[in-house]
């Protein structure tokens, strides 16, 4: 059964999660991701300070001093970055350490001062439980300026980031312009901490963009998978959250999302990490396996060396060659084929090396072992056709012809 | 006109360029050339506005550079943007068209058809759909130059547009910026290459922190000059006592190629 309440509280968010990852895009194209966890990290102790001053529900207080805070802190790392040697990356870690830690000594001041501090927790690490009709209504809105933002500039932030000298030729003030995507940024933070807590908020500004940029680099298809992924995620975050209360809803976003980024990252065919290392594998073996069916075609009565054995069995189970007798490999007819392209290949190239570089025939042999394996047949074509379809190869070794 | 007075910047106290000065008509093709560090590529930041003079100021067009950046297009380096951004071929020669008056959120149908003629000229419109990353170094550099000509600026500045440029890609970019030249246009490109220099631009500035001479080639082009500013090595010197040996037309025809 799905209570009134728990619709709320997905609907809460869905709509917190992708109003962050549309004011995240900005600052993942500009390299600039690091930012959300300044910012998440230092409008804590505004959120501190509203609640010590104002109380736990006065939302309006907690916008101004959290968004506030946020553009105390983008001050003071610009600061640092302009009158020190000392690198953004640097200043960002200083500044988000500070500022957090004078929120936690905040907090404990007014924990021995008896103030109610229910308000703060749920900021630290998000509570979507707690979420209310007014809040969605205020997400949704907050989500429509967003985008319509994002619409709107889509020109200026493409421009300015991906090659800000250009945008500062264009006419784009830059300065004006990264201190109001900064500020959005820390407005949009503090408006969904309370949801998904300040610091796990900040990952649902990077991720999404970061898993789309990986699948698609194209700029629209970007998008839409930033969006869906953290779409996903916030429907299962919010799902939880509902029926188990107790549960961090931002931990439980973020972990969904890694559980969609990882496999993709990993998995994604032709771009996925262990995709692309099954793929030197196969690379590797086929190298192996022409080896050891040259090996049989040049050496036929001769024993097979240790080091062609595994190669040998994987061609046995294409049935490329079999084991007549205990070491001794014989080439099928199809082996015998393809055996003959790897040796034509080698020795074609040989006598390019010799013939058309002048390259000794003592030398040719070595680049040959590797480009057997490479050159493609519009190439092989080529070049004997460019050699007049030679018989016999620098060592005087007969070249297979093509159609044997 | 393209005037510089007094021009020195520099980092801290490492002068990059010191007390320049000189004048030069436009429109002309303008080489910047000069050894290793003499300040080829500061003084070029420095007409773009990016780098603040410590003394002096250059004017174009007889107004200070803030206020005439509406008329210049610059091709950076290649190796200044993050190659793996996601955007598409056209969607970099578009942000030439980008001004800042018009609000909408999409490129114009003119401004698409601006791109696209000027991606044809540089002989990239085949590869207007590619992710920028998927291109070699020469076809990104080309792409950069349709992006700036699609500014369609008065003047045209490039930083070193050939190096690392295959002999292809190089030759169409001289060709384009020939045919840009032709229209009226000026273009102020540093330049590494002596055997070239003195043919490809009709005025030259050769640096060496210092100003060693700057107007028309034929002037600032010779063995005194070039000395100064390169010293007495002797595989270049020598190189080019050939190459003037051979073509003693060089200079000659320098603005009709």
């Amino acid at each position: 059964m799905i209570s009134e309440q728990a619709i709320w509280i997905v609907a809460g968010c869905m709509v917190a999660a992708l109003t962050l990852s549309i004011a995240g895009i900005p600052a993942y194209l500009r390299r600039d991701a690091l930012i959300g966890d300044a910012l998440s990290h230092s409008i804590f102790p505004g959120v501190v300070l509203s609640v010590w001053l104002f109380g736990a529900g006065n939302s309006v207080a907690l916008y101004i001093t959290g968004t506030g805070m946020g553009a105390m802190a983008l001050l003071l790392i610009h600061y640092i970055q302009q009158k020190t040697i000392i690198p953004k990356d640097g200043a960002i870690g200083i500044i988000l350490i500070v500022f957090f830690s004078a929120g936690l000594l905040m907090m404990g001041q007014l924990q021995r001062s008896g103030i109610p501090l229910w308000g703060v927790q749920h900021v630290l690490l998000g509570k979507a439980a707690t979420i209310l009709p007014s809040d969605v209504a205020f997400l949704i809105g907050l989500f429509s300026l967003s985008a319509a933002l994002f619409f709107v500039f889509q020109k200026w932030i493409w421009l300015q980031a991906f090659d800000p000298k250009f945008a500062q030729l264009s006419g784009i003030p830059l300065r004006p312009y990264s201190i109001a995507i900064s500020l959005w940024t820390a407005f949009v933070l503090t408006a969904t901490v309370h949801i998904l807590g300040a610091i796990l908020s900040a990952a649902m500004l990077l991720t999404p963009s970061a898993i789309g940029h990986f699948i698609r680099p194209k700029p629209s298809s970007f998008i839409r998978i930033a969006l869906l992924s953290c779409l996903i995620s916030a429907i299962g975050a919010g799902f939880v959250s509902a029926t188990l209360p107790a549960m961090s809803t931002g931990a439980l976003m973020v972990i969904m999302l890694f559980g969609i980024a990882a496999p993709i990252f990993l998995f994604y065919p032709k771009k996925g990490i262990a995709m692309k290392s099954w793929a030197r594998q196969q690379e590797s073996n086929r190298w192996k396996e022409e080896n050891a069916l040259k090996f049989m075609f040049n050496s036929p009565s001769s024993i097979l060396p240790i080091e062609h054995h595994k190669a040998a069995k994987r061609c046995s189970k294409m049935g490329l060659a079999v084991e007549a007798e205990p070491l001794h490999w014989n080439l099928t007819p199809e082996g015998k084929t393809k055996a003959e392209r790897i040796v034509r290949k080698h020795r074609l190239w040989e006598t390019y090396l010799h013939q058309q570089l002048s390259i000794s025939k003592d030398r040719v042999h070595e680049n040959a072992e590797w480009i057997e394996h490479l050159l493609d047949d519009e190439f092989e074509d080529r070049i004997a056709a460019e050699l007049k379809h030679p018989k016999l190869d620098p060592h005087a070794s007969p070249i297979p012809p093509k159609n044997a | 006109m393209i005037e510089v007075h007094n021009l020195t910047t520099g980092y801290g106290k490492n002068t990059a360029l010191w007390n320049i000065d000189f004048s030069i008509p436009l429109p002309s093709f303008i080489g910047i050339i000069g050894p290793n560090g003499s300040g080829k590529s500061t003084l070029l930041k420095t007409m773009l506005g990016e780098r603040k003079p410590l003394t002096g100021h250059i004017t174009l067009f007889g107004q200070p550079i803030a206020q005439v950046k509406n008329r210049l297009a610059y091709v950076p380096q290649l190796n200044s943007v993050d190659w793996n951004f996601p955007v598409q071929v056209l969607d970099v020669v578009l942000m030439g068209r980008f001004k800042t008056n018009s609000w909408g959120p999409f490129y114009s149908k003119e401004d698409k058809e601006k791109a696209k003629e000027y991606l044809n000229a540089v002989g990239m419109l085949d590869f207007q759909k590619r992710q920028i990353g998927e291109l070699s170094g020469g076809q990104r550099q080309r792409v950069f130059l349709a992006r700036a000509l699609a500014r369609e600026a008065d003047v045209l500045l490039l930083d070193e547009p050939l190096a690392g440029v295959d002999a292809a890609s190089g030759e169409r970019i001289l060709n384009v910026l020939s045919h840009y030249q032709q229209q009226g246009h000026s273009i102020i490109m540093v330049h590494h290459d002596l055997l070239t220099a003195a043919s490809l631009f009709d005025h030259l500035i050769l640096l060496q922190t210092r100003l060693v001479a700057a107007g028309p080639s034929p002037k600032v082009f010779n063995l005194e000059n070039l000395q100064t500013a390169y010293g007495t090595d002797v595989s270049i010197l020598s190189d080019l006592i050939n190459k003037l040996g051979q073509s003693p037309n060089t200079f000659t025809n320098a603005s009709s190629q």
